[in-house]
């Protein structure tokens, strides 16, 4: 295997999990599918982003705006193979609170945005100036602060999903 | 709370429970440690964080300069406060601006340095602890005793009590359950909340940015949430550039916790940008000095490389027997008492922390960055003004020490005196006698393997 951009989403991924997160690559629209399934285990709208009270009014990129949104879906801008973390730029069509609110996020990353280490994916995508949050993501929200057991979710996501887009 | 650190240490030598917990804890974090630092070049690596933490630390005057103007650049109000007092002042100042009522909190030594939580309270606001480990702790009304797993000291069965207080109805004792109690409570703290309160792990000079790590989310929160964000950090934590943050960032989570990264970590700089749905719509960074800048240029200059990882507390013996409360001061463990008497010399009680230590230097090959933590100690002790006792202890030692055959004489003394009269020698023996004797049992090395 090289270092070419398939070699590094899979190692991505292995490390993903490692960490408590699941996912898969996609060369296929059949695999698009069955992820989009995963994400509509919530019967009612699933693909709403979250808005928060009056707080926060948009505008949101996709879809009817609740609340309690039970899942949500966020795009990232790059992948750390090292550390097996996605980097997130917020930004006007990117809000922070989209990969954040949700019980269940989906994770979108094409293959090729993915670098071997942190140091290496800046020198890729200039972070000059840097945007307002640079927020990297390395599996669901954890917690070992009660007698030491795993919790999961404690704040943010407890289960988060990732899709590799290897064809683009 | 035990009036002196030697009694506080007393009590906690004898809560075996206690004791328990903090070494299960502490070696699964110890275990984790290792773990992480398998596969990884750890000399090269911490060798080169301690030269850039060490070069960070002595050009730190231009390092707050240029942080200040940079963040400034980008929207962020920073304030550099030369004393506790000050920075919670100037947080006060910021309440009363806009009013807040509500703050959320994340885990943070910096704000338990300088007592912020009991201040702003005291002022009528509502202050919640966003970390489980933290929230833990403040509802049981007790401050945290590790720095990394703040409610290391509290059982299941505890945190259950005090979240059915909260809850006002029974709730089952599992993991998930009691987690998913203080996720729906605390949610709503954060969506109500007027001001995110966090500290940070590194401040980038370069660019005015934020570095900040957790595991739970509670930080996101804080700063996605509210429409103000108050981080506080020491100064020691500034850094020239994203390349320096990240070398911070690799030993970290290893040290801490033995996790290659954290879940989260964010890189924050200024407010929201134009158009944007959520950040905080304004930003204050209060970097702490609180007798920090008085370290540059000493032998103590070592310790401002700290990256707080708490390494340190996990392998120190003595740490593991009487767990955080007992040093009675914000820092425990061999950091705290390293660099607490330096940094707060006022504070009662703290002069004694240099003792409670084994010198092994344990702490020295657990640090990250390297820190002579035994070196430190051995130095204040040198330093710092000794009881009368001590002093006389000393004298005495040196006498008998320096003459064979005194030295032999009164081994053998003591040796029958243990055996035949061992109750007289531990209540009614003079004085230094009976202080070495009432904490120890002869042969002197026996005492390493009693709790």
């Amino acid at each position: 295997m090289g270092t070419g951009n398939g070699d590094r989403a899979y190692r991505l991924l292995a490390e993903w999990e490692r960490q408590g997160g699941s996912g898969m690559l996609v060369p296929s629209r059949e695999a698009l599918d069955n992820a989009i399934r995963w994400l509509r285990k919530d019967a009612d709208a699933a693909w709403t982003m979250p808005r928060v009270g009056n707080r926060l009014p948009g505008p949101w990129p996709h879809g009817p705006a609740g609340p309690e949104a039970p899942a949500g879906v966020a795009w990232a801008d790059g992948g750390v193979v090292e550390t097996g973390s996605l980097i997130l730029l917020a930004g006007p069509d990117s809000p922070r609170a989209v990969s954040l609110l949700p019980y269940r996020v989906l994770f979108l990353l094409p293959a090729q945005d993915i670098s071997e280490r942190l140091e290496a994916w800046w020198a890729v995508h200039s972070l000059v100036p840097p945007p307002s949050a640079v927020t990297m993501i390395s599996g669901p929200s954890r917690s070992a602060d009660i007698e030491n057991d795993q919790a999961i979710g404690v704040h943010g996501p407890g289960e988060v999903f990732l899709l590799i887009l290897t064809d683009r | 709370m035990s009036a002196t650190p030697h009694e506080a240490m007393r009590d906690a030598v004898a809560d075996t429970r206690l004791g328990n917990a903090v070494q299960y804890t502490t070696d699964r974090l110890a275990e984790g440690r290792e773990k992480a630092w398998a596969g990884f070049d750890a000399p090269r690596e911490r060798e080169a964080l301690r030269r850039m933490k060490t070069a960070a630390v002595r050009e730190l005057p231009v390092l707050i300069e240029r942080f200040r103007e940079r963040a400034q650049a980008r929207g962020t109000k920073v304030f550099l406060a030369a004393t506790a007092d000050d920075a919670v002042q100037y947080i006060r100042g910021v309440f009363g601006q806009h009013q807040a009522q509500r703050a959320v909190k994340s885990k943070s030594m910096a704000t338990e340095e300088i007592h912020l939580r009991e201040h702003l309270e005291q002022d009528g606001a509502q202050v919640v602890e966003s970390d489980l480990g933290e929230y833990i702790c403040q509802l049981a009304g007790e401050p945290p005793s590790h720095i990394i797993v703040p409610a290391i000291h509290k059982t299941r069965r505890e945190i259950q009590t005090l979240f059915e207080q909260v809850a006002g109805h029974p709730l089952a004792e599992d993991t998930p359950t009691l987690a998913g109690f203080a996720r729906r409570h605390l949610r709503e703290k954060f969506l109500t909340a007027d001001i995110g309160i966090t500290g940070a792990n590194a401040g980038i000079a370069d660019t005015g940015t934020l570095m900040i790590v957790s595991n739970e989310g509670n930080v996101r929160m804080g700063t996605t949430l509210p429409p103000v964000h108050i981080a506080v950090m020491g100064i020691e934590k500034l850094v020239p550039d994203w390349a320096a943050a990240a070398q911070v960032l690799r030993l970290l989570p290893r040290s801490a916790t033995g996790q290659a990264i954290t879940t989260y970590v964010s890189w924050l700089t200024g407010p929201r940008g134009p158009g944007e749905a959520d950040g905080p719509a304004e930003v204050h960074v209060v970097l702490l000095d609180n007798g920090r800048k008085t370290l540059i240029g000493t032998e103590a200059e070592e310790l401002l490389c700290c990256i707080r990882c708490g390494a340190c507390l996990n392998v120190c013996p003595v740490y593991r027997t009487v767990g955080g409360h007992a040093y009675g001061a914000v820092i425990p463990g061999p950091i705290g008492a390293a660099l607490g008497p330096r940094l707060w010399p006022k504070q009662p009680g703290i002069g004694d922390l240099p003792w409670a230590s084994t010198l092994c230097g344990a702490c020295r090959d657990a640090c990250p960055v390297g820190i002579h933590l035994d070196d430190q100690l051995l130095w204040l002790r040198r330093d710092l003004p000794k009881d009368k006792d001590t002093v006389e202890a000393v004298h005495m030692w040196r006498t008998v020490a320096s003459r064979p055959r005194v030295w032999r004489a009164g081994i053998s003394l003591a040796r029958l005196a243990l055996n035949r009269w061992p109750g007289w020698v531990r209540t009614r023996s003079p004085k230094l006698v009976r202080r070495w004797f009432s904490v120890r049992r002869w042969p002197l090395s026996d005492t390493q393997e009693e709790r």
